[in-house]
């Protein structure tokens, strides 16, 4: 089928958005890059049931969401143990001076639950709102709420953030602190 | 899911920490301290934007050529 300019350049802007959420899905940017090209094919074949001017993007996240799905149910354990070595190599790469953090927690990712790392990915990174991220998961907003809020409290679990701990100099605590020691 | 946790990369992480008290706890909503709130935030952005500052990659380019393409032929 053909498409309009607009639509066309609004697909190719979208390219970005949707890479970043297949690596945060499937936690590997070589799969990553398979998915969203499944999902472009996907889209361009079905772009007559698109609604020019509603939420392309949505749009092509829900496809793309789908199209993992029906991968990991048709693969099955070859997906996840591709996952587990991928987080494990993650791991075991040594640190470098600013990317510590940034490694640390994309392996921190790997280890939700698909349900709520995709819903805190869609809320706390892709921008989309409560709703519109229920409508992706196609479930209602209180699901995603408390998957987001349980996706936050199991990462800082993981990443072991601690009150007055990883959050670099406290000026305040530390004033209070030698204070009391003087 | 929580077979995860028995990994090793999981298990080396978890016992990052010193003796301080732990800000959040799995299943407590709104519990979070707003600064482990935040940093988890500033990292999940500081992530997503890594991949999504990488230019597109040619494939999908050739992709959405080659599609229009096979379009332009059926009209």
């Amino acid at each position: 089928m053909t498409i309009s300019d607009s639509l066309r350049d609004d697909l190719l802007a979208s390219i970005p958005n949707l890479r970043a959420f297949a690596v945060s899905l499937c936690g590997n940017s070589e799969r990553a890059d398979d998915l969203v090209q499944e999902t472009l094919m996907k889209a361009w074949a079905k772009f007559d049931s698109f609604e020019e001017g509603t939420n392309l993007r949505a749009w092509l996240f829900t496809i793309l969401r789908n199209e993992f799905y029906s991968q990991v149910r048709k693969k099955g354990r070859e997906v996840e143990d591709a996952d587990g070595a991928y987080a494990a190599r993650l791991a075991s790469q040594p640190s470098q001076d600013g990317h510590m953090n940034l490694r640390d927690f994309r392996v921190a990712l790997t280890q939700l639950p698909d349900d709520q790392r995709e819903a805190l990915i869609l809320v706390g990174a892709s921008g989309f709102s409560y709703e519109e991220a229920a409508e992706i998961c196609e479930c209602a907003v209180g699901t995603i709420k408390s998957r987001v809020s349980r996706a936050r409290a199991r990462l800082s679990e993981i990443l072991a953030l601690e009150e007055g701990e990883s959050f670099g100099a406290d000026p305040v605590s530390a004033t209070v602190l030698s204070r009391s020691v003087a | 899911m929580t077979d995860h946790e028995e990994k090793g990369a999981g298990r080396q992480l978890g016992t990052g920490g010193g003796g301080g008290r732990r800000a959040g706890k799995a299943g407590e909503d709104g519990d979070l301290d707003p600064r482990v709130q935040c940093e988890i935030g500033r990292q999940l952005r500081a992530f997503y934007d890594d991949v999504i500052s990488e230019p597109v990659p040619d494939r999908f380019l050739e992709l959405l050529q080659q599609l229009e393409k096979s379009a332009g032929k059926k009209c």
